[in-house]
């Protein structure tokens, strides 16, 4: 019904439209309209994720295991909602470093290594090659299933059939070519292929209305809805086993669950789109849920057409073509040739973005290092590399397509499309356990990585490919069956006894546990370089770091020395532009200077990492800037060291500024003691002095009344009342020091009770009555109308107003004496003032006053009295400040002396006004 | 050293970073073996099988709580830059 002819005619147009659109998108891209960079471009160009094993294999699966298909896209779905914790970052770090492809991240990571991005290209180039392959012979089988469909034929006759009249072959060529059309048409510094994702996006469009198309009419023309379908295969044994999981799988299910989420992350060509052609962060963040969303739409009728192709098709019909026999066996032959569309868009979408992806990182991280490391070929001294590094990129597409095809013509390319796919898959999570651990542990060292590298791959290829090699009959099975050298325990399926799992199971259990313990033991017992912890720290604390440069160069290099080297890799032109932006951004006269800035080494070094990959970059730019590089480390260390320098003089300056404040201290203190020294020795001869004013007349009267016996009686008697009188006044200056004594030293009894200081001034103006009236003294006195209640020692209160009360009396004016008594309540206590109109105290005694032994009368004329002890106001003092209170002397010139004692306690409120009272004598 | 000024890193709200983990974990958990077998169940929702709906309705509902999630993710992100 469909000629080949037609069939042909139709994929050549359709690949034609393809090479429009990415043309176009090329150009709007470079006319700066790009219309590629939005989120949902983006999100579609994920969707490359979904290649003809979706469209095709997945129900093949479906048919075979029902919906263990799933698996496949639930894994991704898991990885896209959980995005900010790990696409995020690594698209991140990713345009911090300008990375161009998976080998370069994970090189990038440890060190950038020139032999681990080796590696992860080796282990990518094979790994994808079962890959491309599946794609192939998804096209060549969905092209003979559509033209040759009415003769029975499902599978294309590869062994009889010469290359040439194979189907694959010219897929493989077309594939190619359009692979150099779009992926290496120019060197670009940030390795941007507008054009191939504007071409990919519109693909998965017409893939997913392809699907959706033969879904629609699987379900509602050939059947009465989706319920309908459901319920007649219910009624088959055989398909309703299908609506349920199969028993004992669950560790097939946990294992393809595991493949899927290490695929999306790990795939070169899920890298690519992700990662390498985003340009905007926030694209992610919409294809978090948008490409779920597409994987659902995606799945939604796969296993409503594996079912109705089992109910309606014959047997020897593939289930993984479904989709197109079943419209065939329909007669819908338009709708057959929009299936093969859509499962010639999913292989062709694979194959160009793998092959660009792979490409990149073989020219960059495979050929260009060994290339740079061939001395004769003075690679380093060459003009112009743009043309050479093409070069390098087509030839590795057309060996990376025919690898691909050299597989589907072997019979490895025999089993199911799914189990194909799954060989991969398996080998590109051997990158997973250093990728995730490079991302959040900073321990994982470059030879760790390696080593572990190596192991994963190894047991991948031992227990999964050579078995798969086996089964085409290309090398001899009884290595499989036996085991090498024949030992049971090196059974490529059943390694080391483990029997009991299937061989993908089994073949990931083995190689990613020896590949996860190779990884961390033998990082644990190296030691990273400088550089290798320069870039775990970048990696691990991508969101906590601002700076991307990593490495100050401390080299001389001329500007035009770099200039030339950008020149050789990137083009003139390119080159001019890249220079341009950054002189206009950072150093506006980099030409004329002969040196170059650490700055624009670093510039270089990361514009050339753009197009060769960061290990090469690193060697051309160090060929050129001669010098050594200081490394963060040492930066470090040096900060390290000055902080600690600043911290020690801090800490001295403090520990100067507290010595200094003790010495002051201590310098006071020693003031103070020789202040207190000679006031004890004035003491002392004060005391002596006082002690001896009174002796002195009790020893002299003493001596007339003894020797002189006939003394006038009436003299003696006065001579004995003076010697009475004199040892009564030194007892009193006895007791009043032992008074003083006990008060200073804190030793005397205070009976505190609350007290109206009104009472106990009444009290005291009494007991100093005889000595006012003997004197003659006028005494008013006046209170406020409120009072207070003071806690204090009655006793000792009544003592302080008494003496000041004798001092008025015998300091006041000896014609007519005068004496006031005031008390008012007032803030928060107590204040007595007694004033005397004597000559009062000279403004340099008024505090000395309140010292021992310190007599009042300085004046001229004022000759002191020795009645008192001198002890009084000492005595008082020490009394008021006993009690919080204060005690002080205000003696305006010439009008007399007022004593003020100013005692805390709580004011109360007059109940009613107390007349102000007075009386005079 | 130059300090890259385009892109302050972005930390938004604990909370809503704490949600979007156990969305993912949520997804992780009902989603393996063994809460899977758990609805591998002989009988039908509206016409339907109840695995089939369970995978299809899962999905969307996760999907739906992602778009929420991202929203105010991105907008928290957007005022925490400003």
């Amino acid at each position: 019904m469909l000629s080949s002819e037609l069939v042909i005619l139709v994929s050549l147009i359709y690949v034609g439209l393809l090479y429009a659109i990415a043309w176009w998108g090329d150009k709007r891209a470079r006319d700066g309209h790009s219309w590629v960079r939005n989120p949902t471009v983006y999100t579609l160009s994920i969707a490359v994720y979904c290649t003809s094993w979706t469209f095709y294999g997945a129900v093949g699966t479906a048919a075979r295991n029902g919906l263990e298909y799933l698996t496949i896209y639930l894994g991704p779905t898991v990885i896209f909602l959980g995005w900010w914790f790990l696409l995020r970052k690594m698209l991140r770090i990713s345009k911090a470093h300008r990375i161009t492809s998976i080998a370069d991240f994970i090189s990038s990571r440890y060190g950038k290594s020139t032999q681990l991005s080796v590696l992860v290209t080796l282990i990518a180039v094979i790994g994808t090659t079962p890959y491309i392959a599946l794609q192939l012979k998804a096209i060549a089988t969905s092209y003979t299933v559509l033209t040759g469909w009415e003769f029975g034929m499902v599978e294309p006759v590869r062994e009889t059939v010469s290359i040439f009249s194979d189907s694959g072959f010219w897929a493989a060529v077309g594939l190619t070519l359009f692979g150099i059309l779009f992926g290496t048409r120019f060197i670009d510094a940030d390795e941007h292929h507008e054009g191939m994702v504007a071409a990919i996006a519109f693909e998965s469009l017409v893939k997913l209305f392809a699907l959706l198309a033969v879904g629609f009419f699987v379900s509602f023309v050939m059947y009465d809805g989706l319920g309908d379908l459901f319920a007649q295969s219910a009624e088959n044994a055989d398909t309703a086993k299908l609506l349920m999981l199969p028993e004992g799988g669950s560790s097939r299910w946990l294992t393809l669950m595991m493949l899927s989420m290490a695929a999306i992350l790990c795939l070169p060509r899920q890298f690519q789109v992700i990662i390498v052609e985003n340009v905007d962060e926030r694209h992610l963040a919409t294809a978090s849920w948008a490409f779920p969303l597409y994987l659902l739409a995606m799945n939604l009728f796969v296993l409503p057409i594996a079912l109705a192709g089992l109910g309606a098709l014959p047997v020897w019909s593939d289930p993984d073509f479904f989709v197109i026999s079943v419209p065939l066996f329909e007669d819908q032959s338009l709708l057959a040739l929009l299936a093969y569309v859509g499962g010639l868009s999913a292989s062709t979408s694979m194959v160009i973005v793998a092959t660009i992806a792979l490409s990149t990182m073989v020219c960059n991280d495979l050929i260009v290092p060994a290339l740079l490391r061939i001395r004769p070929l003075r690679l380093t001294e060459r003009d112009d590399l743009t043309g050479l590094l093409i070069f390098i990129r087509r030839a590795s597409i057309v060996v990376v397509v025919f690898m691909g095809f050299a597989y589907y013509r072997s019979a490895g390319a025999s089993d199911a499309l799914a189990e194909i796919g799954l060989i991969s898959f398996a080998a590109i999570a051997q990158f997973i356990p250093i990728m995730i651990g490079g991302l959040y542990w900073k321990g994982g060292t470059r030879t760790g990585a390696q080593v572990a590298l190596t192991i994963g791959f190894a047991v991948w290829g031992y227990t999964l490919l050579l078995p798969s090699l086996a089964d085409s009959g290309w090398m001899d099975p009884s290595l499989i069956l036996n085991g090498a050298f024949g030992h049971p325990w090196l059974r490529p399926e059943s390694l080391f006894g483990l029997t009991d799992f299937a061989p993908l199971t089994h073949a990931l259990i083995w190689s990613i546990s020896l590949n996860t313990a190779a990884y961390v033991l033998i990082s644990l017992f190296t030691e990273p370089s400088a550089l290798e912890r320069i870039q775990a720290t970048l990696f691990v604390d991508a969101f906590s770091r601002k700076g991307q440069d990593t490495v100050i160069w401390r080299s001389s290099a001329s500007a035009n020395d770099l200039y030339e080297l950008v020149e050789r890799f990137l083009g003139r032109d390119r080159a001019y532009q890249s220079f341009r932006q950054f002189d206009q951004s950072i150093d506006p006269s980099w030409r004329g200077k002969g040196e170059a800035d650490a700055d624009m080494i670093a510039f270089t070094e990361r514009l050339l990492a753009g197009s060769i990959g960061a290990a090469s970059a690193r060697v051309m730019v160090s060929s050129v800037a001669k010098g050594e590089m200081v490394s963060l480390d040492e930066v470090l260390e040096i900060l390290e060291e000055t902080s600690h320098v600043i911290e020690y003089s801090q800490r001295l300056e403090t520990k100067s500024r507290e010595l200094e404040k003790a010495a002051a201290e201590l310098r006071a203190a020693n003031e103070r003691l020789k202040e207190l020294d000679r006031l004890k020795d004035e003491f002392l001869t004060m005391v002596s002095h006082e002690f001896r004013t009174p002796l002195t007349s009790i020893r002299s009267f003493s001596e007339i009344l003894v020797d002189s016996p006939n003394l006038d009686p009436k003299q003696a008697d006065h001579f004995l009342e003076i010697i009475v009188r004199e040892s009564e006044r030194l007892t009193r200056l006895i007791d009043d020091h032992l008074d003083l004594a006990r008060l200073e030293a804190g030793h005397s009894d205070w009976r505190a009770v609350e007290v109206d200081p009104r009472t106990v001034l009444d009290e005291s103006i009494d007991a100093v009555k005889g000595l006012f009236d003997a004197k003659g003294v006028v005494l008013t006195k006046e209170y406020s109308r409120n009072s207070a209640l003071l806690n204090v020692d009655r006793d000792r209160l009544t003592q302080v107003f008494i003496n000041l009360l004798s001092n008025a009396a015998k300091f006041s004016a000896p014609d007519h004496p005068e004496v006031s008594v005031r008390g008012e309540a007032m803030d928060g206590g107590y204040l007595v003032s007694i004033t005397d109109n004597g000559k009062g105290v000279a403004p340099n005694e008024l505090e000395i006053i309140f010292d021992k032994f310190s007599r009042g009368g300085k004046y001229a004329d004022d000759k002191p009295k020795p009645s008192g002890s001198g002890l009084g106001l000492a005595i008082a003092k020490h009394v008021v400040e006993h009690c919080q209170g204060k005690i002080w002397a205000e003696s305006p010139a010439g009008r007399g002396a007022t004593f003020r004692v100013f005692i805390p306690g709580t004011i109360m409120e007059a109940i009613k006004p107390a007349k102000p009272a007075s009386f005079g004598s | 050293m130059p300090i890259n000024a385009q892109e302050a890193p972005i930390t938004p709200p604990r909370k809503l970073t704490e949600r979007a983990l156990v969305l993912m974990l949520v997804a992780l958990f009902i989603w393996l073996p063994p809460i899977v077998g758990m609805f591998s169940l002989d009988g039908t929702i509206l016409g339907l099988p109840i695995l089939f709906v369970y995978f299809f309705a899962g999905w969307a509902i996760l999907i739906a709580l992602c778009a929420v999630l991202t929203r105010a993710l991105r907008s928290a992100a957007q005022i925490e830059r400003k």
